[in-house]
């Protein structure tokens, strides 16, 4: 258990392993965070990271939003913030990716 | 850093009769008392164990239905029991576990009980997965079982059993049958598999394949059977990318500049272009 904020700590998801120390970390969560916000943006949700750096804010743009530790836990919370699965490879998701990546 | 002090665990499966122990016994040589075995048995009396023993540390038994169903929790309990024996000290110079699956069993859902298992998953690391084909009967047995199939399909390696009696031009279509197997659609029941394989010419983002992989995985994980491959990653060299079902292993950094650099996605009823624009597109985001 973190003795600053009594969360408990578990085991960093896979996608977190990084080869080197404390910037590539925040490097890697920084392109995390964007490349993710670009997935979620066709659903019309965003993602943040908190403020200590260790979680990801997911919200929609009413207001409603969950506090997440990976992407095991973020794909969740999206399908229950949309009410509904999303899917990587729905078509009109890749063709709103290919249209972001192209510009 | 400290030295990785998990037992390997390595499955070795196969159809009925396909010489699963035999090869067991040629792998462990004379006596590995770095090894034990778990043997699982569709019959209710088991005899392959008595065959092992000499030739390992421990084998124990699990008999009377598969490992992947119905005996799933004497196997882990086989597991926890091994385990504790070597936390002990009566195998304290243990450093793998192989499971002998029964003929009729799937060997993934073993290991993603054991990669799920809140305990074990502390314990055990993934190793290969290796099935026996029967060298004079295997072609039918693919032909006719959908257990085979799935045995082959679940496997890191493969290996040809008999080819001492059997004659060449049946291990050659053998052969040919596994690589279609590996290669193409195939159907069976009411489902079609897929296995798609992707070839990488430069390094992928990493970061990039972890967002992927973790949402094709939550979305799509019941569909996947396997995932396996050794990845270019940016900066970081080959990772191994290693899942059954929705069950993900930490990714490795593997040394070997040598080895194939490709990642096979081996899916029920996904259509397989399908995967790979979504890996592109998801790739073009970095």
């Amino acid at each position: 258990m973190c003795v600053l904020c009594g969360d408990l700590v578990a085991d960093p998801h896979w996608s977190e392993h990084a080869t080197g120390g404390e910037t590539e970390r925040r490097q890697a969560r920084y392109r995390r965070v964007r490349i993710v916000n670009r997935v979620l943006t066709p659903y019309l949700l965003a993602v943040h990271e908190d403020l200590s750096g260790t979680r990801y804010v997911v919200a929609d743009r009413k207001g409603k939003s969950e506090v997440v530790r990976s992407l095991a836990e973020l794909w969740p919370a999206a399908d229950r913030l949309v009410s509904a699965p999303l899917d990587p490879l729905d078509g009109r998701l890749l063709a709103a990716l290919e249209g972001v990546s192209a510009r | 850093m400290n030295a990785d002090r998990r037992l390997e665990l390595r499955v070795v499966t196969g159809f009925l009769g396909s010489g699963k122990t035999t090869l067991l016994q040629r792998m462990l040589g004379e006596r590995s008392d770095d090894t034990a075995v778990v043997v699982n048995e569709f019959a209710m009396s088991g005899v392959d164990h008595e065959l092992l023993a000499p030739h390992c540390a421990r084998a124990v038994a699990v008999t009377g239905g598969c490992a992947c169903c119905e005996r799933l929790d004497e196997t882990l309990d086989a597991l926890r029991s091994i385990l504790d024996q070597h936390e002990r000290g009566p195998l304290s110079r243990l450093r793998a576990v192989v499971i002998e699956t029964s003929g009729l069993a799937d060997p993934l859902p073993i290991v993603a009980a054991v990669t799920k298992d809140p305990m074990l998953r502390h314990h055990f690391k993934p190793g290969p997965v290796i099935a026996v084909v029967d060298g004079l009967k295997g072609a039918e047995q693919l032909d006719r079982h959908p257990e085979a199939r799935r045995q082959v399909l679940a496997a890191d390696d493969v290996v040809i059993s008999k080819t001492d009696i059997a004659d060449a031009t049946a291990i050659e279509s053998l052969r040919s049958k596994l690589a279609q197997l590996g290669a193409e659609p195939e159907s069976h029941a009411h489902t079609e598999v897929t296995t798609t394989s992707f070839e990488f010419h430069q390094p992928l983002d990493w970061v990039a394949f972890g967002v992927w992989l973790s949402l094709f995985v939550h979305a799509h994980g019941r569909k996947v059977l396997r995932i396996k491959g050794l990845v270019p990653a940016d900066g970081r060299g080959a990772v191994t990318v290693n899942a059954v079902n929705d069950v993900l292993y930490a990714p490795e950094h593997v040394r070997a500049s040598h080895a194939p650099a490709r990642l096979v996605v081996i899916a029920e009823d996904l259509d397989g272009s399908a995967i790979k624009r979504s890996l592109l597109a998801f790739q073009r985001l970095a």
